[in-house]
């Protein structure tokens, strides 16, 4: 909404300065060429047609200043008929053109990027990572624009499986299967009853652990803590209650939480893109 | 509907109407909220005009025509146009609000 907002006001802009060179070089007092006073006209209409709505209920502009410009604009579609003052074109123009970087420009400038829809997932999630470094995630987001949640958070998830995937494969598999070893050994703490080993020598071999297998063996390589590992889990909820016929919801909410989270604890994590 | 900090929020809203339709019943609405802000029961038809954009019930072309309808004109006092004065509503207009508030409540959240 931002960028495309931020043109037309450049463009009205751009058109009452025009309207003031215009109306500054005519002679007489009076303005009756009709090109000058079509430009106006359509000056005028293209506020209350293009902009003014965006501007009172998007932007959420001052409402003082909508009222003050309709106004303005109300006068130049009366003044846009024959034989008007040049005087009172200037007048309203440089009303209008006063402060107006700082009335409408900069405010729109500085306005948080503004969610226009929930499943805008990049504009919600200010840091979601490059799109192009996952074909997943560029799909992912793409069904998500498209509402369609579930299929989104599947694909969420399989851009994170491989994004940890690669880090494995980045730190060696040797030491993903020592740090499965070491939590099997251990026979007290959280992990007493974890029993499983692996003896994983290809990325092939790495694509068959199970991703609750995954999440536990990356807590005990401490690329994750304990709190991440059980958020992982529930990410891995609604990565299921997505795959599996359910009856549990998956609304907006749930997309947004579950990205939020996949994003900060795996995507944008240091640890998993060093 | 919500009053808070001098502005009126609305919470149930015109829904699944035809545009001109929809166009007449948002011009009751901003004639109420101008009501209980101003103390004025009168709609400014641009104000109208921005808010059909922004809520789907815009029809550029037809937007002066709507509201020349015979049974639109008799909801307010004067012509309402593009570009023109806010209009009052006439009793006939205050009786459709109430109409149209009644079936905004009784619409399911």
């Amino acid at each position: 909404m931002k960028q495309p907002l931020l043109e037309k006001v450049e463009a009205f802009k751009k058109k009452l300065l025009l309207l003031k060179k215009q109306v500054s070089l005519v002679e007489t007092k009076t303005i009756s060429k009709v090109g000058i006073r079509n430009h106006a006209d359509s000056i005028a209409t293209m506020w209350v047609e293009e902009l003014r709505s965006p501007l009172e209920h998007k932007a959420k502009l001052p409402g003082i200043l909508i009222d003050e410009t309709a106004e303005a604009m109300k006068r130049l579609h009366v003044l846009s008929r024959p034989n008007n003052l040049k005087k009172s074109y200037l007048s309203l123009i440089n009303n209008v053109l006063k402060g107006f970087d700082d009335n409408f420009i900069l405010p729109i400038k500085q306005s948080a990027a503004h969610v226009e829809t929930i499943f805008d997932l990049q504009k919600f999630i200010p840091g979601l990572t490059d799109i192009n470094e996952s074909e997943y995630l560029k799909e992912a987001i793409e069904c998500a624009e498209s509402g369609h949640r579930r299929a989104a958070i599947v694909l969420g998830w399989c851009a994170l499986i491989d994004k940890i995937q690669k880090k494995i494969i980045r730190m060696g598999l040797d030491d993903f299967n020592a740090a499965s070893l070491k939590l099997k050994a251990q026979n007290s703490g959280k992990f007493k009853n974890w029993n499983k080993s692996f003896s994983i020598s290809t990325l092939s071999e790495l694509q068959t652990v199970f991703d609750t297998d995954l999440i536990v063996v990356l807590e005990g390589m401490e690329l994750i803590d304990g709190n991440e590992a059980e958020r992982l889990r529930t990410c891995f909820q609604y990565r299921n209650h997505s795959a599996h016929p359910s009856g549990a919801p998956i609304a907006d909410p749930n997309l947004v939480a579950f990205f939020s989270d996949i994003n900060l604890i795996i995507l944008q994590n240091k640890k998993f893109n060093s | 509907m919500i009053f808070e900090d001098g502005i009126v929020h609305l919470v149930r809203e015109p829904a699944g109407t035809r545009i001109a339709r929809g166009q007449i019943e948002w011009a009751l609405l901003i004639a109420l909220i101008n009501g209980i802000e101003n103390n004025t029961l009168a709609a400014d038809p641009e104000k109208v005009r921005s808010v059909c954009q922004e809520k789907g019930f815009y029809d550029g072309t037809n937007f002066g025509k709507n509201f020349k309808s015979t049974n639109a004109a008799k909801l307010f006092q004067g012509v309402m146009e593009g570009q023109g004065t806010a209009q009052k509503l006439t009793p006939t207009g205050q009786d459709e609000l109430a109409k149209l508030i009644k079936s905004l409540a009784a619409t399911p959240a």
